[in-house]
């Protein structure tokens, strides 16, 4: 007995009750955020994808183009406000277009380095930035994500505890069974075998997410707040800015060094800080084959003389660790393979946390507890989340790029709940499911007829969206029939 | 190399389904093949290897998964179960007393756990080790040291049960602090 006179509880059910809480805390969130992680992961294909009729380079770009590129961007430069950096994202094989980026605009080039069109991927970036902070603030997003990862490892191991027979029953899936004994085991099995997958990216999400908080931490300590001296012993320093006005740098010879000198390193970033000025240098970010680390920042002076490797790919094990982080938890270190992997686990994160909350919800309303005002919200959370993203895309192509992603979004989502809290019978899930799915299949269909495009991998886009929302609907009609069957038999005549 | 390891993970992940709650020998086989392939991928490649070879044998584990779930057979089902309704009687004292555990697990947690990977940072420091080194130890140690408070706190019967995980973590920092 305990203090209160009630019986006291086991372990598991007191770890089940924790599991429980922490779900509810932070279910939805964290729904939201593990199905925008997941279609993050292949967010370069998401660019081409609403982007289809830009003219793509090829995986690379030569030195001179890149050179060009920069010329024509900061041509673009007179009369607005100075950009304190320059980059130039090089080609690759995920995404085949080279984009020069300054403070005040984004545009694609050509292989000649000659601008082409403005990067427009507002759907795109609207996805990455719901899953990286929700669409608030930049830090206090991450911090905020970052906190529902250190929530998610908990979800695991106190799911772990809850479910003593967990391990015994591991290949056990009742998927034909009544909802709660299917959900349950959904929830169960998906749960414990993508368990080391999950808290590898629980935890290095949280490592990303509340890593400002340490590095804040660490500057009030140590260098009376200047957060650029806490990043540089991992991430490089930066030399003292001189604003007094000077040529370009010579990114060209940068990249011609650096092909001669580390010949199996990929350029991704070509970064110019304080472009124009005589305090300006040149980083540029380069993939290593076969390593975990997103890559080797090679620095170079303006005349684009070698300054040296920042010690990413062989430097201290923190340094290397620090820049592991970020493709071990986005799933893009190994190609196609590896990211369709890291979507399908990422489905699996959406079933376990959304079963969760149904399992719970369904063992209050056993209870006599009600819960249908929840249930129905809760349903609009699960499909009206991918049914609104499905929605924007439809905004982007009527409003443009610049349309106000986020607002629509949250409001929808806001008033779709707020809708469902006044009258669940409108928000039954299967209704919401079948409305999703012939979204998808919708709007691939049209997207495949009104841009035509010709690159393979775009039309791939679309033939598995509409293939893989088919087979889903096609399975839930065909277990409506059996079910519908089943009762027709067992009516007694 | 790496490709054959990749296919001995596959492999051993089917091993272990063969041998589940039957043939343990046949489940131990498939645990060895799947880790000395482990070992051998992180021995070559590294980080890089150990990553892929779990995607590798959680993907394997995925595919066996959906064919449990397709080759399920079709059992009874109940009509949902569902009590008479009843209405709990509104109490502040739970609504204190979940104010308290989130406070406790939240900021507390939070607050303790940061505490703690600073000391440690601090000692590192201290023991000469490089800022790159030390900056990231913190990094890591404060997501890794929240997440196993909130996992005790949790698995705890009520708030007052819950100062002692971020007491003990807190306390231990400020040990290590005082010896940098």
């Amino acid at each position: 007995m305990n203090s209160t006179g009630k019986p006291s509880l086991g372990l598991a059910q007191r770890a089940l009750s924790g599991h429980a809480a922490i779900g509810l805390l932070v279910g939805a969130l964290l729904y939201i955020v593990s199905l925008s992680g997941t279609l993050v992961v292949v967010h370069d294909r998401w660019q081409r994808w609403e982007e289809p009729n830009i003219a793509e380079t090829g995986p690379t770009l030569a030195p001179l183009a890149a050179q060009a590129a920069m010329a024509a961007a900061m041509a673009r430069e007179q009369g607005k406000p100075r950009t304190t950096h320059l980059y130039v994202r090089m080609p690759t094989d995920d995404l085949p277009r080279a984009v020069v980026t300054t403070d005040n605009g984004a545009w694609y080039v050509d292989r000649a380095g000659r601008i082409v069109a403005r990067e427009g991927h507002g759907w795109t970036e609207f996805v990455i930035a719901l899953h990286e902070t929700l669409n608030l603030p930049l830090i206090l997003g991450l911090i905020v994500v970052g906190m529902l990862g250190v929530a998610l490892a908990a979800l695991c191991i106190t799911g772990v505890v809850a479910h003593p027979r967990i391990f015994r029953d591991a290949f056990r899936l009742r998927m034909r069974q009544d909802s709660r004994i299917a959900r349950a085991d959904w929830h169960n099995r998906i749960g414990v075998w993508t368990l080391p997958w999950a808290l590898a990216v629980a935890l290095t999400g949280a490592f990303i997410g509340l890593g400002s908080v340490g590095f804040t931490v660490l500057a009030s300590a140590y260098t009376g707040g200047d957060l650029e001296k806490v990043y540089a012993p991992i991430f490089g320093d930066e030399p003292p800015a001189d604003a007094r006005p000077a040529p370009l740098p010579n990114i060209a010879r940068a990249l011609g060094t650096l092909a001669a000198r580390v010949p199996h390193a990929s350029p991704t970033y070509v970064i110019v800080h304080e472009p124009g000025t005589a305090g300006q240098h040149v980083q540029i970010i380069a993939e290593h084959p076969r390593r975990l680390i997103y890559g080797e920042t090679y620095a170079f002076d303006a005349a684009g003389e070698w300054k040296g490797p920042v010690g990413l790919s062989d430097g201290p094990w923190g340094k290397q660790f620090a820049a592991s982080t970020y493709n071990l938890h986005f799933g893009n270190f190994a190609g196609l393979a590896v990211e369709i992997a890291y979507m399908v686990f990422g489905l699996g994160l959406c079933v376990v946390t959304s079963t969760g909350t149904s399992l719970w919800l369904q063992k209050r309303r056993r209870r006599g507890l009600g819960g249908d005002r929840l249930a129905a919200i809760w349903e609009v959370v699960i499909w009206g989340t991918p049914l609104m993203i499905v929605a924007l895309a439809w905004l982007r192509a009527l409003a443009g790029p610049d349309a106000p992603f986020a607002p629509a979004f949250w409001i929808a989502l806001a008033a779709g709940s707020a809708l469902a809290a006044f009258k669940p019978a409108w928000a039954r899930g299967a209704r919401l499911r079948d409305a999703t799915l012939w979204a998808v299949i919708g709007t691939a269909a049209c997207h495949w007829a009104i841009y035509r495009p010709t690159t393979p991998d775009i039309v791939a886009i679309d033939l598995v969206a509409i293939a893989l929302a088919g087979a889903a609907l096609a399975g839930t009609f065909t277990s409506l029939r059996a079910r519908r069957r089943l009762t027709e038999i067992r009516r007694p005549r | 190399m790496t490709a054959a390891a990749l296919v001995a993970i596959a492999g051993a992940m089917l091993l272990v389904r063969l041998g589940w709650a039957a043939r343990r020998a046949l489940a131990l086989l498939g645990w060895g093949v799947a880790v000395a392939a482990l070992a051998a991928l992180g021995w070559r490649d590294g980080a890089w290897g150990l990553a892929l070879g779990t995607v590798a044998g959680t993907g394997a584990i995925a595919l066996i998964l959906l064919h449990a779930g397709w080759a399920s057979p079709t059992g009874h089902r109940h009509p949902a179960r569902e009590a008479p309704p009843m209405a709990l009687p509104w109490r502040w004292r739970d609504f204190g007393r979940r104010l308290a555990v989130f406070a406790l697990v939240v900021p507390v947690g939070f607050a303790a756990a940061q505490w703690f990977a600073f000391g440690a940072q601090a000692l590192a420091r201290r023991a000469g080790d490089s800022d790159s080194n030390t900056t990231v130890l913190m990094l890591i140690l404060q997501p890794l040291l929240w997440t196993a408070i909130m996992s005790v706190q949790m698995t705890r019967s009520g708030p007052a049960r819950m100062v002692a995980a971020p007491a003990v973590v807190a306390g231990a920092g400020t040990l290590l602090w005082s010896l940098a």
